[in-house]
């Protein structure tokens, strides 16, 4: 194997590209799996499904990309592109309906009772949401800093590294004593009054802790919306989306 | 790269730039326009956390340098060794230039100002035969006797700010600021708390019956406010257009009756619990 994959991958891709079908199957089934971890295939059917994507694939798909792709990302992530929207292609043909899934799945993870498939439908779910988190742009820290008020998660000192050297250190106190231990007894409310006077003193605003409480909650809306996808394959709402920061916060 | 893909959603390569950023955690140094399509498109978005969940199991070792990515941070990192320098002497060349060319304004402007006698500058009347050129110079340094801001119908006269060289420009007639404008400022929304009116509740069996926004109150008269849902400890806040905490009450049953004597202006009031905000409304006083 040489040193840059990708280069030697966009070889066989004009050279051997039956070549490249063979190292890209593991890709293959690998985004059908997920399409069958939400529902959209049974999982007796993976193998079907695969070959089909295979056949759409080796019937035009790859001479299109041949054609079209300029290099400008990995081939490898941009061929997974290509097989995703081959599924969605086969979902539309099958209009199956996805299974819904949602709090009590995620519940009952903290039980530890969970066959294989729910387990990885959870691990799933959590890599969604690390794609929504690292994808807020300049707002990420304020938005995970106030994720982990929503879903009541300690802060430490991991949390205000960001703010250490802002000469905030009278706000920076009143976190530490509110939230570096159990607050699961505060109210909401009374949490944001807390947070709102750091992002205040830092953004020069003098917003209401309604106001930041609007703001987190129109975050976590957005993420229900996205992770509940259209047509819908989950059932989050604001207390599964609690759920699953908690876990993801915990394990990362 | 075409920015955006013709049924206005991000092709199968920027979103697949956007995966390469998620996971390399360099979506600072995407172009503004995926990122904006990402912000504002929910079916690209979904699509893109679905993929990066997806790609957790795809193997990526060995894979080399990204093609756009790592090619944008390599040029960031060479810059210091040759466009640093050329960026340094540019920047330079032009602070001296300013520099240069300031200096001469000011000396010129000193050689008019020392030409200046004292009874042109108080004299604006130009005349006949002085050029067009001497005219606009002796208008520039008109500098009046005494400044005076004249404030019809406040109640405190202001005095403009005493200045060591003022210049006519500086005389800028402050605007009346009297009763009708100070009442009118009652009025003036805020921008906060308008833009948190009739956001959607947490629970659809709450409603609010009354007041609706916008109802309109006479002074002195007791405003009712109800609502339907279950009965819980609630907090009733009454606001002015400021946020300012007017009234606060906490209340059990569905209803209320504020016996306050509030001026004339727009309020808001909210009613929220300890984990969230029901309800955020305006009513006025007029």
């Amino acid at each position: 194997m040489s040193e840059n994959r990708n280069i030697e991958e966009l070889r066989l891709l004009h050279e051997h590209p039956d070549q490249l079908m063979t190292r890209y199957q593991s890709i293959v089934e690998t985004v059908v799996a997920g399409f069958i971890r939400r529902g959209f295939f049974d999982y007796t059917e993976k193998m079907d499904v695969v070959q089909n994507v295979n056949t759409l694939l080796l019937e035009k798909k790859l001479d299109k990309i041949k054609e079209h792709f300029n290099g400008s990302v990995y081939l490898r992530t941009y061929f997974s592109k290509v097989v995703y929207n081959s599924c969605l292609e086969l979902t539309r043909k099958k209009a199956r309906q996805p299974i819904i899934t949602g709090e009590e799945l995620l519940q009952n993870e903290t039980a530890r009772d969970l066959n294989p498939e729910q387990q990885l439908a959870i691990k799933d779910e959590l890599k969604r949401v690390e794609a929504l988190l690292k994808g807020f742009g300049k707002k990420k820290a304020k938005s995970i800093f106030c994720l982990k008020l929503f879903a009541k998660k300690w802060l430490d000192e991991s949390d205000l590294e960001d703010y250490n050297k802002l000469g905030l250190n009278e706000e920076l106190a009143m976190i530490r004593a509110s939230f570096f231990e159990n607050y699961e007894g505060l109210p909401d409310k009374a949490a944001y009054e807390v947070a709102v006077l750091l992002f205040n003193k830092l953004e020069k605003k003098s917003n209401s802790a309604d106001s930041l409480r609007k703001w987190v909650n129109a975050i976590v809306d957005n993420m229900i919306s996205l992770l509940n996808g259209e047509p819908p394959v989950y059932h989050h709402t604001r207390d599964t989306i609690r759920i699953l920061l908690q876990m993801y916060f915990t394990k990362s | 790269m075409k920015a955006i893909k013709d049924q206005n959603h991000l092709s199968d390569e920027q979103i697949a730039l956007y995966l390469d950023a998620l996971r390399a955690d360099k979506t600072d140094d995407l172009p503004l326009a995926i990122l904006s399509h990402i912000d504002d498109c929910q079916p690209c978005h979904r699509q893109a956390i679905d993929l990066y969940s997806m790609l957790n199991d795809v193997d990526y070792t060995n894979i080399g340098a990204h093609p756009t990515l790592d090619k944008k941070e390599a040029k960031v990192f060479s810059m210091p060794r040759l466009l640093m320098r050329i960026a340094a002497a540019v920047a330079l060349l032009v602070v001296s230039f300013y520099f240069f060319s300031r200096n001469t304004d000011v000396n010129d402007r000193g050689d008019i100002v020392r030409d200046v006698t004292p009874t042109e500058k108080t004299n604006p009347v130009n005349t006949p035969n002085s050029s067009e050129e001497k005219t606009l110079q002796k208008e520039d340094l008109i500098i009046p006797e005494k400044e005076e801001v004249i404030v019809k119908d406040a109640p405190v006269k202001l005095e403009a700010p005493k200045q060591k060289n003022p210049q006519p420009k500086s005389i800028i007639p402050i605007e009346p600021q009297n009763t009708r404008e100070l009442y009118a400022a009652n009025f003036e929304s805020s921008v906060e708390w308008s833009d948190m009116m009739n956001e959607t509740v947490r629970s659809t069996s709450f409603q609010v019956l009354q007041p609706k926004s916008p109802t309109a109150f006479k002074p002195n008269t007791k405003i009712a406010f109800q609502w339907k849902g279950s009965n819980m400890n609630r907090y009733l806040v009454v606001m002015n257009n400021k946020g300012d905490e007017i009234h606060k009450a906490k209340v059990i049953a569905n209803s209320f009756e504020l016996d306050a004597k509030l001026l004339p202006g727009l309020y808001y009031w909210k009613l929220d619990s300890d984990d969230d905000l029901l309800h955020v409304g305006s009513f006025t006083v007029e």
